[in-house]
């Protein structure tokens, strides 16, 4: 039987105006999963709500082969690096170990020191006088040095320059050898993904859009562009179109193909073409809907 | 697992040592500089009160409840760990209280009265312990910011309620030789029953409001 890393059954929880909306997520053990959509889809709250941090309305949340989230044995296993750092501002990096190692038999110090030496990050500063870049830093040294099996990223690389972002994907890497390990890496940059994430899941507005392989992505949708006159068959199935004077552009699903005429130029869509066209999707259909 | 985040949250309390040593000096200055060397202990207890919430307001600047929550530790652990957290550190200030008001006694060449140092330090615990009994519920189940006014509402309605008593005229009519006709060793170990009493449900409601929260 495959192990599972992640699994995720119709979780719906409601937060103000927002609704997650029945979210099924599956993440087999020795995978990364890419999980990508625009600000607000509900990236965070999913991650939140499989971190335990939150009740849901309903649904289930099960990780590493069937156990509760948030639990203390769960979480010996598990490391997590969310959005904003949370460590106090008034600790020193070197100090880090008697405040958060000791709540965990496995921390591994050495580990934890040569990975701020490997990104440079200063042991005598404190958490408060860091940048976002280097909080980033100490927060993934924090989640590996207690030997997880899973990684739940959100957002990791959004302040970090090209070449941290680069090391961070070599470390993703590194720490995917043993087969045990699998990575929820939650980003807006979708470009980390293409040589890491075995596995896609694009969610807009709380609900999941597509779930796969990143092959299967680039196979299930495509970008039209062309000048034509559109049929309203052609044009309704047209994810987020956009006019521009007489042409038109948007996302289909390669199964549409056949609709559109010779002129109409199909390329390959990228993982940003997929979550741009399927969050502006909606505003299309408000215009459309208003016209 | 409750000892370590207890030993844990002390480290926090008082660090850096710069923040937390004028508390200490308070305490000390409040023994030297008042008429009743005793005041000292009373001020570690008024001190504490208000020391107990900025916990949960470190918390909150920290964004440290998201790490408990991401720490091989259960949230039933972080709460009875920061009861106890609390109380130990109530009890240092309390004994560094203590110290100074004996210390103060013997410079001024006057008798310590040990039943008064502990007639005085029993009060101050209720008092304490009474007060976090009812704030930390609160401030585990929505916060620091939004429970921000249980910071004062015991301590005020405490005195309210006092004062109202004195009014009506209520402590004529206890009947105070029952207590004294009590044992001390019984009022004592009475006393500490419903004080443990009351700190024990408060903490079994603040784990269940914890528990239920979103973080």
């Amino acid at each position: 039987m495959t192990s599972t890393a992640i699994s995720v059954r119709g979780l719906t929880h409601t937060q103000g105006a927002f609704r997650l909306d029945e979210v099924d997520l599956e993440l087999p053990t020795g995978l990364v999963m890419g999980f990508v959509g625009p600000n607000g889809a509900g990236k965070t709250t999913t991650i939140r709500a499989l971190l335990g941090m939150l009740q849901p309305d309903a649904g289930s949340v099960e990780l590493l082969d069937g156990q509760r989230p948030g639990t203390a044995a769960v979480n010996a296993r598990v490391g997590a690096v969310l959005d904003q750092p949370f460590l106090s501002p008034d600790w020193k990096v070197s100090s880090l170990h008697r405040h958060v190692g000791r709540f965990s038999p496995t921390w591994d110090d050495e580990l934890f020191r040569s990975l701020l030496d490997r990104f440079d990050v200063a042991r005598d500063s404190r958490i408060g006088t860091l940048s976002r870049g280097q909080g980033v830093k100490v927060s993934l040294a924090v989640a590996l040095a207690h030997h997880p099996e899973l990684l739940v990223l959100d957002e990791p690389t959004s302040g970090l320059d090209p070449v941290s972002r680069a090391d961070l994907v070599d470390l993703l890497r590194d720490f995917m050898v043993d087969e045990r390990h699998s990575v929820l890496f939650s980003t807006h940059i979708t470009s980390d993904l293409d040589s890491l994430a075995d596995l896609m899941l694009v969610i807009d507005s709380g609900r999941i859009e597509y779930s796969g392989t990143l092959d299967e992505l680039r196979e299930e949708f495509a970008m039209v562009h062309g000048t034509e006159q559109l049929s309203d068959e052609a044009a309704s199935a047209i994810l987020g179109l956009r006019r521009t004077g007489a042409r038109f552009d948007g996302l289909i699903h390669t199964a549409s193909t056949p609709l559109f005429g010779p002129t109409t130029v199909i390329d390959a869509a990228t993982t940003d073409d997929v979550v741009v066209h399927l969050a502006r999707r909606d505003d299309t259909r408000l215009h459309q809907e208003a016209s | 697992m409750i000892a370590t985040f207890a030993g844990f949250d002390l480290m926090s309390t008082t660090t850096p040592l710069t923040r937390f040593l004028p508390s200490v000096a308070a305490i000390v200055a409040a023994a030297v500089l008042t008429p009743l060397p005793a005041f000292g202990i009373l001020a570690a207890a008024v001190l504490m009160v208000l020391l107990a919430p900025r916990t949960f307001a470190n918390d909150e600047r920290g964004r440290l409840d998201t790490l408990y929550a991401t720490l091989p530790i259960s949230r039933r652990a972080v709460v009875v760990g920061r009861y106890v957290a609390l109380i130990a550190l109530y009890l240092t200030l309390a004994a560094v209280g203590t110290a100074a008001a004996v210390a103060v006694t013997l410079v001024q060449d006057q008798q310590v009265s040990l039943v008064q140092l502990g007639l005085v330090n029993l009060a101050c615990l209720a008092f304490f312990l009474l007060v976090i009994a009812v704030q930390l519920p609160f401030f585990f189940a929505v916060g620091f910011v939004r429970a921000r006014p249980m910071m004062y509402i015991p301590v005020i309605a405490g005195a309210g309620a006092l004062w109202l008593a004195g009014r009506l005229g209520l402590q004529e009519r206890i009947d105070l030789d029952a207590l004294t006709a009590l044992h001390p060793a019984a009022l004592v170990a009475l006393s500490a029953l419903a004080l443990a009493a009351a700190v024990t449900i408060s903490a079994v409601i603040a784990a269940r409001q914890y528990a239920r929260r979103s973080l």
